[in-house]
């Protein structure tokens, strides 16, 4: 069982990190949005999907300017 | 001692071994939460809703339908069927112990799309009879 972490919202960051950590305890494989997209994908060789995947990407992951330091 | 092999880890996720499953989806209820920005949450989600259509991974959805129509969800979500899919709609609210869905989902196997309405809604079937297979669960 995974759970996309960060597709989930708490009143708390308090709530928030125990309620995972709770899911933690039983077995749960935490990961993200961004990993499922690509592991989903796996590789780039598989061309079928690469496009698509790649304009995702580019539509909603975090851009690399905010992703930098300033 | 992790040990090299020519063959992907059995806990990597493919489309063939997995279900999505969205649970307690709740749009109206992002403004409650604290713990990660409305904005980039909703960004996440249509990350994870964009994965699901491209590589067409099964879904499990329930509705929050106890006083509110399923169909502007449903609409929403028609966006990003790309193919024809079986939907097996559940009419129970606690549909997460029914024996069906919970053999469908630890196969993983499935290729439905299982939704769950409350019994009080009619399913819009014929809006997407021609996406998507409906059948009932109860």
């Amino acid at each position: 069982m995974y759970v996309i972490a960060d597709d989930c919202g708490d009143f708390t960051d308090e709530t928030y990190e125990w309620a995972m950590e709770r899911m933690i305890q039983r077995g749960i494989r935490p990961m993200t949005s961004m990993q499922y997209l690509l592991e989903l994908q796996r590789d780039s060789a598989r061309v079928g999907t690469y496009e698509v995947v790649t304009d995702l990407v580019n539509k909603r992951g975090v851009p690399l300017e905010l992703a930098l330091p300033t | 001692m992790i040990k090299g092999v020519p063959a992907p880890d059995n806990t990597l996720l493919s489309s063939a071994n997995h279900v999505l499953m969205m649970i307690d989806h709740q749009s109206q209820m992002a403004f409650a939460a604290k713990s990660i920005d409305p904005v980039m949450l909703r960004n996440n989600i249509a990350l994870v809703a964009h994965a699901f259509a491209i590589f067409k991974s099964p879904l499990s959805s329930r509705l929050r339908s106890k006083n509110r129509s399923p169909v502007p969800y449903l609409m929403r979500l028609k966006r990003f069927i790309s193919m024809p899919r079986s939907l097996i709609a559940r009419l129970q609210t606690r549909g997460r112990i029914a024996a069906s869905w919970t053999a469908s989902i630890n196969t993983g196997k499935t290729k439905s799309l299982w939704l769950e309405f409350g019994p009080q809604f009619e399913l819009p079937v014929p809006r997407f009879r021609q996406s998507i297979k409906v059948s009932k669960c109860m």
